[in-house]
């Protein structure tokens, strides 16, 4: 029996719960950047002109510009979850470039349902990925394609 | 003159297979669809099985682009549930995409 938690259930359904939910993210990405300058130039891409139920586009874009890095969200719809897979099998990630006003930056993308264990699981990857941890990055993402099988 | 610049990909589990454009003309929904089914031909039977899923995903958000096209933007359709990194991207990386 699964005693994981799906949190902000509703992200797709209603607007209120979407915006919690995205400042869930930003929240997190401040607190693992909190023993960084606080650049002004780092930016934010709200999906303002992305209708809250779509559940195909990023969550959250962050790109920072000290680092040169950028994350990219994607939350899956709570709506896929199949009871016969485990929570623990819906979240990956990987590194690529990404293009921003035509340059390419490397990127972190999470893909996942939001539960409480993911959410732990994504805040390591975007911790290790701001600190520029690439060994614990890598064994991480490792561990979670593992923890897919 | 603004072109119009992006490229779908198939990327995941050592596959790395891409469809481009530098073109003028905003591509329309179809020639979406068009280097959709190029990029599928340049796929093993096994790298397409895997990404079954994310190209339906792929299909439906050109079909439901607005009708001059989406602005600069980059989605990644992963299986359900996730395999890895295996995905397929689409990447609006100038001008416009997937008009009517």
């Amino acid at each position: 029996m699964e005693t994981d938690k799906i949190l902000y259930a509703k992200v797709f359904v209603d607007n209120k719960t979407h915006t919690l939910n995205r400042e869930h993210w930003l929240n997190m990405i401040k607190k693992c950047t909190s023993n960084m300058y606080d650049n002004e130039w780092n930016q934010y891409f709200p999906a303002v002109k992305e209708n809250f139920n779509d559940c195909d586009a990023p969550i959250l874009l962050y790109y920072n510009h000290s680092l040169n890095k950028a994350i990219r969200i994607i939350q899956y719809d709570p709506n896929v979850y199949d009871a016969k897979y485990r929570y623990n099998q819906y979240i990956t990630a990987w590194t690529s470039k990404m293009s921003i006003n035509e340059l390419e930056i490397p990127e972190l993308v999470i893909c996942l349902l939001l539960t409480r264990n993911n959410n732990s699981d994504a805040e390591r990857l975007i911790d290790n990925w701001l600190n520029n941890n690439d060994q614990l990055l890598d064994s991480k993402i490792k561990s979670i394609y593992n923890g897919q099988k | 003159m603004l072109l119009n610049r992006g490229r779908i990909q198939a990327q995941g589990k050592g596959c790395e297979q891409s469809q481009s454009w530098t073109q003028e003309i905003v591509p329309t929904k179809s020639d979406g669809r068009e280097r959709a089914d190029l990029l599928k031909m340049q796929l093993t039977r096994r790298e397409l099985k895997d990404r079954e899923y994310s190209f339906g995903k792929l299909d439906k958000f050109i079909s439901h682009a607005p009708y001059s096209g989406y602005d600069v933007c980059t989605r990644s359709f992963t299986p359900i549930p996730p395999q890895e990194d295996v995905r397929v991207d689409v990447e609006i990386i100038k001008g416009k995409a997937f008009c009517d």
